[in-house]
């Protein structure tokens, strides 16, 4: 346990933890609706936002959270007016949130586009007091909306249309999900970084999500998932010298990859056996034919309208 | 699938025992829906022009057409999902921008699919109808809970409450729909094809629980292009042809093909009302020349 007598360590493992327990909170819905990459374009959007911190001496976290939420802001208003364009204005705000980023830091006194890199792939070493502080409200925040407000962000997520015909107030659900992707993102960028944070929101709800039954379910794993290997990856980064993003994340890939692996035998094992697992398969004889006709992923919907994500 | 006898006892029973009066209306004996001169379309673009259109308490309406004709652009402007180009909407006796009662109106998408990525249980999709009666600062009661699970049982899946819903056969996911509506104990139900795409088994299982909710006093407006098992639910049929209504009257008699537009050549089945087959083919025509709609109650 060496680890834990660096005060830097003990600041990198609480960030870890931090952002470990939020960010797959904010992913079951992201996934839910599809938008798993946004995570990432915010991150793009954040990075301008840390250049014009260092640039102006701010505290890069702050002038970082300011412009990933008013991206946010704009994406989500793009999103919903359902502009033909919307595709390109969004190409606009995340490849102008990277570029902006390294041409700004490229202007601070000492600055070369490799300052970034800490900012974009994660490191241990760079978690100051005053971010755990800024994290600690920022993922207190988020957990307010993603726990507190789950039954109206899963409405939403799950069917937006009808949550339109319920008279909810979809719109201010929708941009509050993308206010919290926003802070979500900034809490990653010491320790996760801001192009990989978008893995920590997605992978371990992608796990989760095979094994899960339900709803709360998908959520309280993912949760799991996402502290485990935030906390792991960050001790092992330490030991082998490795940027903690990246590791982080190979390690939710890990994950993932194992759960499925776990999840492709079990359903062989029963298919040996010619059994059936009474809890992830109707078998009422008085119905139609099951949608769902395999344990596997790739969940048939009938009329072929698509197949199940990963 | 054994349903449970009496769908409509148990959602009176579930209104006693959440404790919501039925009739709080704001005006009593105020139409349910009031349509006056009404365009619907999207993108400015009507697809349903100068409509007039009103639905009363106990009825249960088949708007019925072919594909394209308008049907479900009917429904949709009345719930918010398509735009109101002109003329006047009333839900419940209050102009739609100032409609608020929203747990009075409960919709059943025609999505053929409630299962998204992430697994969630029947209670879980059902318990977000219950949501037109909650606000962010009062979080589900014990009461809500009971309202949820009365819901399901009235669509008979009570012992498939805990099941993930991609588990669900097609039949029974729109039976999970309806929940999902009823879980608010609307006034007025409206569907949008709640057979589709459903066996012949399921849509008599729909049309059983739809017939219960009618006698339990909930009003029923649904979209269909074929009536089958619902023709017995019925109460008034509504047909929109070319962006018009072209018959609003009793319940036609079915032909073979199960559609209104495809001859009504027994006359024994007509109702006493006395919409003949010539006067309903004459509507027809009249369509086409500009004078849309007779009542004919």
């Amino acid at each position: 346990m060496e680890f834990l007598s660096y005060e830097f360590m003990q600041r990198a493992l609480l960030a870890a933890f931090l952002v470990g327990m939020t960010a797959p909170t904010v992913g079951v819905y992201l996934v839910q609706r599809r938008l798993a990459l946004i995570g990432d374009g915010l991150g793009h959007v954040a990075l301008a936002g840390v250049a014009i911190g260092v640039l102006t001496s701010q505290a890069p976290v702050l002038t970082a959270l300011a412009l990933a939420v008013v991206g946010a802001v704009a994406i989500e208003l793009i999103r919903s007016r359902g502009h033909t364009s919307g595709d390109i204005a969004l190409a606009v705000l995340f490849y102008g949130g990277i570029a902006g980023g390294v041409v700004i830091i490229s202007q601070a006194p000492g600055g070369t586009p490799g300052n970034l890199n800490a900012f974009l792939f994660g490191a241990i070493t760079t978690t100051t007091a005053a971010d755990i502080a800024v994290f600690a409200v920022l993922c207190g925040l988020v957990l307010l909306v993603t726990l507190g407000l789950s039954r109206y962000l899963f409405a939403v997520s799950n069917d937006e249309e009808f949550a339109v015909a319920s008279g909810l107030p979809v719109l201010r659900l929708n941009l509050l999900l993308v206010v919290v992707t926003a802070m979500t993102v900034v809490v990653s960028m010491r320790v996760i970084g801001l192009l990989l944070i978008s893995a920590l929101m997605i992978l371990p709800i992608a796990s989760a999500q095979l094994v899960a039954a339900s709803f709360r379910q998908t959520i309280a794993i993912g949760v799991g998932i996402g502290i485990s290997v935030s906390v792991s990856g960050v001790t092992l980064s330490f030991y082998a010298d490795t940027p903690s993003g990246g590791t982080i994340v190979l390690l939710a890939i890990g994950v993932f990859v194992l759960v499925a692996l776990l999840r492709a035998v079990r359903t062989a094992v029963f298919r040996l056996r010619g059994g059936r697992s009474d809890s992830l398969r109707s078998n009422d004889p008085a119905s139609d034919t099951p949608v769902s006709d395999s344990l596997l992923g790739g969940d048939v919907v009938p009329g072929g309208v698509g197949t199940r994500p990963v | 699938m054994q349903l449970s006898s009496g769908p409509a006892e148990l959602l009176s029973a579930q209104r006693e025992a959440t404790g919501v009066p039925r009739g709080d209306q704001r005006r009593a004996g105020s139409p349910l829906v009031q349509l006056d001169g009404v365009s619907i379309g999207y993108h400015r673009l009507p697809v349903l022009q100068e409509t007039d259109f009103r639905l009363d308490a106990g009825e249960a309406v088949a708007v019925l057409g072919p594909n394209g004709a308008g049907k479900s652009t009917l429904v949709r402007g009345i719930l918010g999902l398509a735009e109101i180009l002109a003329g006047s909407v009333e839900l419940f006796g209050v102009p739609r921008a100032n409609f608020r009662a929203w747990h009075r109106l409960g919709y059943v998408p025609q999505s053929h699919s409630v299962a998204s990525g992430i697994p969630s249980t029947v209670r879980e999709v059902v318990a977000s109808g219950r949501l037109t009666r909650k606000s962010v600062v009062r979080p589900f009661s014990a009461a809500d809970q009971r309202a949820v699970l009365a819901a399901i049982e009235t669509v008979g899946l009570s012992d498939r409450t805990r099941h993930p819903v991609a588990t669900l056969s097609g039949g029974q996911q729109r039976r999970v729909l309806i929940a999902r509506a009823l879980a608010g104990e609307p006034d007025l139900l409206v569907l949008d094809e709640p057979t589709a795409g459903v066996d012949a088994e399921s849509r008599k299982v729909l049309a059983d629980t739809l017939a219960g909710l009618v006698r339990g006093g909930t009003a029923i407006l649904f979209v269909t292009h074929e009536l089958s098992e619902m023709a017995p639910v019925i109460t008034r049929t509504v047909v929109v042809e070319h962006g018009r209504i072209s018959y609003d009257g009793p319940p036609l008699p079915e032909s073979g093909h199960g559609s209104p537009l495809h001859g009504t050549a027994d006359c024994e089945h007509l109702d006493p009302h006395g919409v003949t087959p010539e006067a309903y083919s004459g509507l027809r025509l009249s369509t086409n020349v500009g004078s849309t709609k007779i009542k004919a109650r």
